[in-house]
């Protein structure tokens, strides 16, 4: 079956409106899973913040990924303004040097970067979590735009707005094509994107449970047992919250929080972190399920099982298929 | 038209139902949505005694003769006595209401079950509201006739595991075979159509039917909901163990520095006890008291009748369904 295209798809160049976020957390979106979601006919993305520590490895994983797939594919580039600008400047060179296909930008405004952004005349699709980023980058002249909810695993943004909202309201916002992410996992939530007026689902974590994902399989074992209310939502107090699998560890962080307020909990932090995930390994690669923080999304309560991307991607299309045919059929609405 | 198991079990033209809001949902708004093709909403919290909510449900059959619900919210912190409730359902039964929307303790579980099957007796179709599919289940086995999924995002009390709609929905159809409607973040045609991609048979609104005609509010009510932003609501509560969700003002914010303090009860419960409701909804002082709306406030954007409101969300539903299965080929 061919799929129909949306300004997504024909923006990337691709089958599927489907996306692989950028994620950040050890090691997790690397070129295994970026070549696997292209190649299924989505676009993936490799969050360069994963090699922070050493551009050089950046570099080599770009390679790798274009040995596996000749589909596109991605760089995010994390915008936190405590990373050094040359690493900035290291990583756009990169993209530009390798033709990487697509950037998506993340966590921070794009304006301070806007002239290498638009520089490398590639298509540009930003994330955001408020409406008024969104708004922004619009006007800032991003090509696409992601907007996540609060539901969504990571940095979920501090406004706690769910995706049910944000989603059909970004859309009314701006001209540019919408991606809409957090609480998604399969072709329902690909259809569901669809009519809230989104022209690309994003999704993180269910691509977490595919075989191609490098993280620990204790991890993957975690996310298809767990259900959906076994995530806590932490740190708030620092104004950038994150949400993560519940453990002795996430436990230990809110109580903290909520004892000693944003001193304590940083203090906390620094004391015992391995790095928050930048440029470095964490629980997602070793394992450590009750003592590491592990951001995944409320959706993993409905994710079953570890299969391979294409089948992720596959099963997902024909979900979308089968549930908008029973729909619009008009005799009975019943999904 | 739409047809869903909801439109199907209770006669009505459109899968939308109105939740229940206090000194709200009363009989004029109640019968309009149901004139409308939707399912109008009477909140039984409004009225002191069995007498008077039975006036009021004859106020409503005057006004129209299609099926509605009538909400009762099993609170044990609202304080109403056991003896009230009981008065509402015997009101409820009595009149053979075509349809009652449960919210909290669920009804099987309240006096031995005793009102749950005189309800089911006199063919009063039964609906709990609930926040997590534990509680979803639990229903479904009791014997109500179809469960409403409500996620974090709606306004008034929602479940303190903060699940959103975009989850709780379609893990509810998962594990449940009688109808899921969903409620939280419902606001237009494409939070309609959203909501059946996801396995609903039919969607709560409550806030959005605050700025129809027909909700006799202060019209400056209608144009704060407007002005307002999907940001601009909060969860509290958590402090005395019952979280809610209402519009930031000055007095929201002063309960969340009462909570943030470590204040109880009785600090934070005359800033939100109610006793400002006339104040706020028929006065327009939207500063003071508890507003409870829910995150879909961003989503609304004008004041219309029910009819309008609810043949546009069809329509737009209808179109935006049929173009994207079109798509495919």
């Amino acid at each position: 079956m061919s799929f129909f295209k949306t300004r997504i798809t024909e923006l990337f160049g691709i089958d599927y409106p489907i996306i692989q976020g950028g994620m950040a957390a050890g090691l997790v979106s690397t070129s295994e899973l970026a070549a696997a979601v292209g190649n299924a006919g989505g676009i993936g993305f490799m969050c360069a913040i994963q090699w922070l520590d050493d551009v050089k490895q950046l570099e080599a994983e770009i390679k790798k990924v274009k040995d596996l797939t000749d589909k596109p594919f991605g760089i995010n580039v994390t915008l936190f303004p405590m990373i050094a600008a040359s690493w900035f400047e290291d990583v756009f060179e990169l993209i530009q040097k390798y033709k990487v296909p697509a950037i998506e930008t993340s966590a921070r405004s794009p304006e301070p970067w806007l002239k290498q952004i638009k520089g490398l005349g590639i298509p540009w699709i930003h994330k955001v979590a408020r409406i008024r980023d969104g708004t922004k980058a619009a006007k800032l002249g991003a090509d696409a735009l992601t907007i996540i909810g609060s539901e969504e695993g990571g940095h979920p943004g501090a406004e706690r707005n769910a995706t049910s909202v944000v989603g059909p309201l970004l859309v009314d916002r701006v001209d540019v094509p919408v991606a809409i992410g957090g609480g998604f996992c399969d072709g329902r939530g690909l259809v569901a994107v669809l009519a809230m007026g989104g022209e690309a689902v994003y999704m993180g974590t269910r691509f977490c449970a595919s075989e191609e994902c490098i993280i620990h399989p204790k991890v993957k074992q975690r996310l298809v047992e767990m259900e959906y209310n076994e995530t806590d939502y932490l740190l708030m107090s620092l104004g950038d919250p994150v949400r993560a699998v519940r453990n002795r560890r996430t436990q230990k962080i809110l109580e903290i929080e909520q004892k000693e307020g944003a001193e304590g909990v940083t203090k906390f932090m620094a004391e015992t972190s391995e790095g928050i995930g930048l440029g470095g390994l964490t629980a997602m690669n070793t394992g450590d399920v009750e003592d590491g923080i592990l951001p995944l999304g409320m959706v993993s309560g409905r994710i079953r099982e570890i299969k391979p991307v294409k089948q992720i991607i596959n099963d997902i299309v024909a979900e979308a298929d089968d549930v908008l045919q029973r729909l619009s059929a008009r005799k009975y609405w019943k999904a | 038209m739409i047809r869903t198991r909801l439109t199907e079990m209770l006669g009505i033209k459109y899968p939308i139902m109105c939740g229940g809001m206090m000194r709200l949902a009363y009989p004029p708004l109640c019968a309009a949505i149901s004139n409308a093709g939707g399912l109008g909403n009477l909140t039984s919290a409004m009225y002191n005694d069995k007498e008077s909510l039975r006036a009021a449900i004859r106020e409503v059959r005057g006004l129209t003769n299609k099926p509605f619900v009538v909400n009762v919210t099993l609170l044990p912190s609202i304080a109403l006595a056991p003896e009230q409730y009981m008065a509402y359902f015997d009101a409820c039964s009595e009149e053979r209401v075509p349809a009652m929307e449960i919210g909290g303790v669920p009804l099987d579980r309240f006096e031995g079950g005793k009102y749950f099957k005189k309800l089911k007796d006199a063919g009063v179709r039964l609906f709990h509201k609930v926040g997590s599919v534990k509680h979803g289940k639990h229903a479904e086995e009791a014997g109500y006739d179809g469960v409403i999924a409500a996620g974090v995002e709606e306004g008034g009390h929602p479940l303190n595991e903060n699940v959103a709609t975009s989850v709780l929905t379609p893990r509810m159809v998962e594990e449940l075979s009688v109808p899921v409607i969903t409620a939280g973040g419902m606001a237009n045609g494409r939070s309609l159509a959203a909501a059946l991609c996801l396995g609903a048979e039919g969607i709560l609104m409550a806030t959005r039917f605050i700025n129809t005609h027909e909700c006799k509010t202060h019209q400056k009510v209608h144009d704060e909901l407007i002005r307002r932003n999907e940001n601009e609501t909060v969860l509290y509560g958590n402090a005395i163990g019952l979280q809610g969700r209402a519009l930031m003002n000055d007095s929201i914010r002063k309960v969340m520095e009462i909570e943030s303090t470590g204040g109880g009860l009785n600090e934070i419960l005359p800033l939100i006890s109610g006793q400002y409701g006339d104040d706020i909804w028929q006065e327009g002082k939207m500063d003071t008291g508890l507003v409870p709306v829910g995150q879909s406030i961003g989503l609304i954007h004008d004041t219309v009748s029910c009819q309008e409101l609810l043949d546009r969300m069809v329509k737009e539903a209808e179109e935006v369904l049929s173009h994207n299965a079109g798509r495919f080929s």
